[in-house]
């Protein structure tokens, strides 16, 4: 296996710039998830990985070696996409064994090698079938067995899981993880769905208008996000966000009332605004805090989101009702819609970013 | 009630097809079939014949010919035809300023009226003054005597039906645009170069249409010779080399009037390209089923 770096990538179509001085580095055997909403250039971050895309500067190296200018043959990583991009007219094990056919590998040790590949990913009882014979995610096994087989130096996963259906999309991350464990294996995850960053990725990037937001592991991308970008996009349901607004008694984020966090003062001449996660509202019935209406209640098993809106009718809200806010509640709490709730904002849960930048000013205030 | 209405419908905007097929292809057929056992003139009642005129047919030295010829035609101008139909497609597949132009320009000669366009090539092969012996000449290439050559001759039937593949660059381009741009992407990343891709990947999964491109190019290269042979060669020269099947059929049906014997020859040509057609499915279902990397 091998590192990978994106060394001040940049890409531009006409106009449009899809990335916009990229530096990534991906260790040896590491699971590096890039992630951003569609058009972020996550995917076309992966095809340079490729050689499928020229770039228009910056360089890309693999393990060590510049191949910037070098064919997609010449870099000697194995792609998984979307689609599978299996060929119809070939059966499992000739889909699996293609690359090392056109490499001249001699047929016995290819046979070899695409049965081993293929018991990795649990797809060997298939090889004499077509494609059109299976279903999504054994059509995902033998994309998988088929990167697996060359062993290359990186593996470069555009979205491969995105057509498989919920259930099965849980079973394949864990799959994933187990192979790359297994393998040691570098590989590139390019994804839209922040669930499968979080879960998988040994780091996570994000991505956005083709820059990059953020690097590090998931643990600190969700909890210390770089920016609001970031914020609002790891994490589901988004993170709730409250403009800041200087009342006579002190600064309020929506109707609640802002402390100082120990130590350090507010930022003075910005515009803020204030990023709560779901989890961190406290809901009760009739406890402390200011009162919500609840609009909608989303049932997703063993927890609830609710969906509120600040300051319910009837009570005295003060500044800022009218916001919406989504909370997440146990089991315990089950409001029924158009009833009023009691929302509190405890201390260290919440993040102040600058309205204008988007910039994280101070963490979990 | 509905579906009754429907199947009304259905029966309404069907007749002008069946209204057409049955007179231009079921009834003259049928005909074709049955005056192939009689002798008819147009002057005498037709009498019966039985087997004779398909006896006659097979001692008939003019008739082995132009079976010849036909074949020969088939076996060169369709694989010529298809590989030329393939090759433009492939280079016009992609998106790239004035690709408009060159797909109008090779669809072109296919809308050609085929009277016109034999003419065309009557001044083209002309071997003083045509500009094809004119440019070969210029370039110190040897010029061929187009109208007087045996194998010139053929070549040059052969060479005015390659450039009317408009119709097979057509369907072979919309078929090249339909494979997943992904696969050869994919190919690429594997290792594969141009040749291998195709071989591989492009020409595997164009195989179906390809096959029935073929089929069909078969079918209609038997009846393509009619033209050229009729208004260019006038199915020589050397006398009968380039004498094709429906020459060979319109000279004794329409000239010595002999419409039994003519029809009989038909029947003769369409068991011929049936035959053929039915070999080629057979060669092609193998040869699909043999794909392995």
């Amino acid at each position: 296996m091998a590192t990978l770096a994106f060394q001040g990538i940049r890409k531009q179509y006409g106009e449009t710039v899809a990335l916009d001085r990229l530096d990534l580095d991906v260790a040896d055997g590491e699971l590096m998830v890039v992630v951003g909403p569609s058009g972020s250039g996550k995917t076309t971050a992966l095809r340079v990985a490729a050689g499928l895309e020229r770039v228009t500067a910056g360089a890309v190296r693999i393990g060590g070696r510049d191949v910037t200018r070098l064919p997609p043959v010449a870099r000697e990583v194995a792609m998984v996409f979307q689609s599978y991009a299996l060929f119809p007219h070939l059966s499992v094990g000739d889909n699996i064994g293609i690359g090392l056919a056109v490499r001249r590998v001699p047929k016995r040790e290819a046979a070899e090698r695409v049965r081993a590949a293929a018991e990795l990913v649990g797809c060997a009882g298939q090889l004499d079938r077509r494609p059109f014979q299976l279903s999504g995610g054994e059509r995902q096994r033998v994309a998988l067995a088929r990167a697996l087989v060359r062993e290359p130096a990186a593996f470069l996963l555009d979205e491969p899981l995105s057509n498989l259906d919920a259930q099965l999309r849980v079973q394949m991350r864990a799959e994933l993880q187990r192979l790359h464990r297994r393998l040691g294996a570098t590989m590139l995850y390019v994804t839209h769905d922040q669930v499968e960053a979080l879960t998988m990725g040994d780091r996570v990037a994000v991505l956005r208008d083709g820059a990059l937001q953020q690097v590090g592991p998931p643990d600190e991308i969700y909890r210390r996000p770089a920016n609001r970008f970031v914020a609002g996009f790891v994490g589901s349901p988004a993170m709730n966000l409250l403009p800041v607004v200087t009342a006579a008694d002190g600064l309020r984020a929506g109707p609640f009332p802002l402390e100082p966090p120990p130590g350090s003062p507010w930022p003075a001449g910005r515009r803020l605004e204030l990023g709560v996660r779901p989890e961190h509202l406290r809901v009760t019935v009739d406890g402390p805090g200011v009162p919500a209406e609840v609009q909608v209640v989303e049932m997703a098993g063993h927890e609830t989101y609710l969906h509120l809106t600040l300051g319910a009718p009837g009570h005295e809200a003060g500044s800022g009702s009218g916001q919406a806010v989504v909370a997440r509640v146990g089991d315990g709490l089950r409001p029924a819609v158009g009833s009023s709730v009691r929302v509190e904002l405890p201390r260290g849960h919440a993040y102040l970013f600058d309205a204008d930048s988007g910039e994280t000013l101070v963490q979990a205030t | 009630m509905i579906r009754d209405r429907e199947r009304r419908d259905l029966a309404v905007m069907l007749a002008p097809y069946l209204v057409g097929l049955a007179a231009l292809v079921v009834v003259p057929g049928a005909v074709t079939f049955a005056l192939s056992l009689f002798d008819y003139d147009l002057i005498r009642p037709a009498t019966f014949a039985g087997l004779d005129n398909f006896r006659e047919l097979a001692r008939d030295a003019v008739f082995r010919t132009s079976l010849r010829n036909s074949l020969h035609f088939v076996l060169f101008a369709v694989p010529v035809r298809l590989a030329g139909a393939v090759t433009l497609a492939l280079l016009l597949h992609r998106r790239f300023r004035g690709v408009g132009a060159y797909r109008t320009a090779a669809y072109l000669p296919t809308v050609v009226p085929d009277v016109a366009y034999a003419l065309l090539w009557l001044w083209l092969f002309n071997p003083l003054y045509g500009p094809l012996n004119l440019t070969l000449g210029a370039l110190g290439l040897p010029q061929p005597p187009w109208f007087t050559g045996l194998g010139a001759t053929q070549a040059a039937v052969i060479i005015m039906s390659v450039f009317q593949l408009g119709e097979g660059f057509l369907v072979a381009l919309a078929t090249r645009q339909e494979i997943p741009g992904e696969l050869y992407e994919l190919i690429s990343v594997e290792g594969a170069g141009p040749w291998a891709t195709f071989r591989r990947i492009t020409l595997p999964l164009m195989a179906p249409t390809l096959a029935l491109l073929a089929a069909r190019d078969v079918i209609f290269s038997f009846q393509a010779t009619f033209v050229p042979a009729l208004i260019v060669t006038g199915g020589g020269p050397p006398p009968y080399a380039t004498t094709y099947l429906p020459l060979f059929i319109y000279t004794n049906g329409f000239q010595y009037l002999r419409y039994g014997y003519a029809a009989a020859a038909t029947v003769c040509m369409i068991l011929v390209t049936a035959y053929i057609v039915l070999l080629q499915y057979r060669m092609v279902r193998r040869w699909r089923e043999s794909f392995v990397v």
